[in-house]
């Protein structure tokens, strides 16, 4: 029958295995060959990345999705100050944003900064066997003109980016887990020790 | 002419009905996993009620024996009924993000010769002053992040004033909400259709989350449908039906109507009458005592009549009338989140009295005027 076609078997299109997710995903995994898939995209794919945790779990871990955003940023100004101030300023690493419903807007739980500045050299978890996983529910095509404004917000914290000219070049995304576990008030991410509070409806289920 | 589509099993070729919950479902024929990925699909989701039957019971009492409501209505009223029914709300949510134009203010000091007209020669410096002044500088905020809101789907006459309440509980419990399948909801109770279109509401979210802001952008935007459960409970009480729905995540009632206590009002109304009568006599003894009694008030007796007079035409005739007015006129209790209120559903009828309190005012405003005009004189 023609058509297009509005079903799609949730299976990984190069091995067959049954593709993960939960009732809300928009992203789906494969394990198997290390793939997530966007399924307003599907089957395209994006690499799937495990971190291993830097710091020893004090209870079950389960894994947080975010968009792991590489590529070049640019910018300039009509006032030299500014671009010298900003040129001074440690330069943001990789962008790791939210695949879940993010409402916080506090920098202290801001994991995107924290990441962007502080996570280097992880380890990767290859075998990936039998984690645990948040769904991810959000799935933005945009990611040029996310990661640009994660750059901008960066830049407004030393000077007013009024009339700056910024654009990002994305040289790749990768769909990246990130191991959390329940804390007394909330939740603990396990790369660089954070406690988020009032995100404990994140966690999965028992 | 939309362009076709093909609702097959990619599978087993089966034909598909589109999903009404969730777009990951199963095949009905090989129960592969499917998801289904058309655009104009909308999620469906179900808060669940956290509230037992013997919370409704317990609330249920107590209204009944709130001050406005029948008395011994829990005693003579039958329970007809129970039904959940599930409210439906449209949730909007996604990304924004933009470079937000703010604007800053900041106090600047300016130093200034304040030289008075007369100023003769000498030193200039002892007239220096600071100004203060006020400017405006270019600031930006850069916003990025998520948006979330909630917005009533169809439009329930009873439950005005609760869908403000309904939209708050949504959104403190959306972390418990659960994808559903409308048909398995629909053996829970009765589902309620969302009869406000769409295009309204993702307009009106686009509103909310730009913040009238053309330099914020909207990144990502869902649209889907959360059930709130409620249960309506029907009651009857002689010849008379009402019915009172509560909220079955977070408890209390949301709206619904019942008998009102009518012995409490009447006597109410001859009180407030009665006090009424008492101050507008006074008032008037203390007019017609300036400007026209002072004549005729030898021995005070008379003065204190007239008083006595006035005072008891207004108790007995605006109070009972008052009192007939608020027996004959439909009133019930309106049962709200707010708590029971009474309202009126229906005209007030005409009173036998009316005639006779028409008479009294045209008298006591002739009187009145005649002071006036005496006075004027």
């Amino acid at each position: 029958m023609s058509g297009e076609r509005l079903f799609i078997s949730l299976v990984c299109p190069e091995c067959g295995a049954e593709l993960k997710g939960g009732a809300p995903a928009r992203v789906f995994l494969c394990m198997a060959c290390a793939k997530a898939f966007v399924m307003d995209r599907f089957p395209e794919s994006m690499r799937l990345i495990v971190l291993k945790p830097t710091i020893a779990p004090q209870a079950k871990i389960f894994h947080v999705p975010f968009f792991k955003i590489d590529g070049r940023f640019r910018f300039s100004a009509p006032d030299e100050h500014k671009v010298r101030a900003w040129s001074n300023m440690n330069p943001l690493r990789v962008i790791y944003y939210p695949a879940f419903p993010n409402l916080r807007n506090l920098y202290s739980e801001d994991l995107t900064f924290r990441y962007a500045m502080g996570l280097d050299g992880v380890e990767t978890d290859d075998e990936r066997k039998d984690i645990s996983f948040v769904d991810g529910t959000r799935a933005p095509g945009n990611f040029d003109t996310i990661a640009r404004l994660v750059w901008l917000a960066h830049l407004d914290r030393v000077a007013d980016v009024t009339g700056a000219e910024a654009e990002f070049t994305v040289s790749g995304v990768d769909y990246c887990l990130v191991p959390f576990e329940r804390a007394e008030d909330g939740l603990k991410e396990l790369m660089l020790g954070l406690t988020l509070k009032g995100f404990a409806e994140l966690a999965p289920n028992e | 002419m939309s362009p076709p589509v093909n609702l097959n099993c990619p599978a087993c070729g089966g034909t598909l009905p589109a999903p009404m919950g969730s777009r990951k479902m199963s095949c009905r024929y090989c129960d592969k996993p499917l998801y289904y990925k058309a655009d104009d699909f909308i999620p469906r989701f179900a808060i669940p009620a956290r509230m037992k039957a013997e919370d409704v019971r317990r609330e249920t009492e107590d209204l009944f024996r709130a001050p406005l409501v029948k008395e011994g209505l829990k005693e003579s009223a039958v329970l007809l009924s129970r039904r959940i029914r599930f409210v439906p709300l449209y949730m909007v949510s996604g990304k924004r993000g933009g470079v937000m134009e703010t604007g800053r203010e900041r106090i600047i000091y300016k130093e200034v010769h304040d030289l008075p007209e007369n100023a003769g020669p000498g030193n200039l410096s002892s007239y220096r002053r600071k100004k203060t002044e006020i400017v405006r500088e270019e600031d930006s905020r850069v916003v990025l992040g998520d948006y979330r809101y909630v917005y009533e789907a169809a439009k329930i006459q009873e439950a005005e004033l609760a869908q403000d309440r309904l939209r708050e509980s949504a959104l403190k419990n959306l972390p418990k909400m659960k994808p559903v399948v409308l048909h398995e909801l629909a053996v829970e109770g009765e589902v309620i259709a969302p009869d406000i279109p769409i295009d309204r509401i993702v307009e009106k979210g686009v509103k909310s989350a730009k913040k009238d802001q053309d330099t914020l952008e909207i990144l990502e935007m869902d649209v889907s449908i959360i059930y709130y459960p409620v249960e309506e409970l029907l009651f009857k009480l002689k010849n008379n039906y009402f019915s009172v729905t509560y909220d079955l995540v977070e408890g209390g009632f949301l709206w619904g109507r019942l008998p009102c206590q009518r012995k409490k009002i009447v006597m109410l109304s001859f009180l407030l009458a009665g006090m009424l009568g008492f101050f507008f006599g006074k008032f008037l003894g203390f007019v017609l005592g300036t400007f026209s009694m002072s004549k005729i008030d030898v021995t005070g007796v008379i003065y204190a009549g007239s008083i006595f007079f006035m005072f008891a035409s207004l108790v007995f005739g605006g109070g009972l009338n008052a009192a007939y007015l608020l027996f004959r006129t439909p009133y019930v209790v309106k049962v709200s989140p707010k708590g029971p209120s009474i309202e009126k559903i229906g005209e007030t009828p005409e009173t036998p009295l009316t005639p006779f309190l028409k008479g009294i005012l045209s008298l006591i405003s002739t009187v009145f005027e005649g002071a006036l005009e005496n006075r004027r004189r």
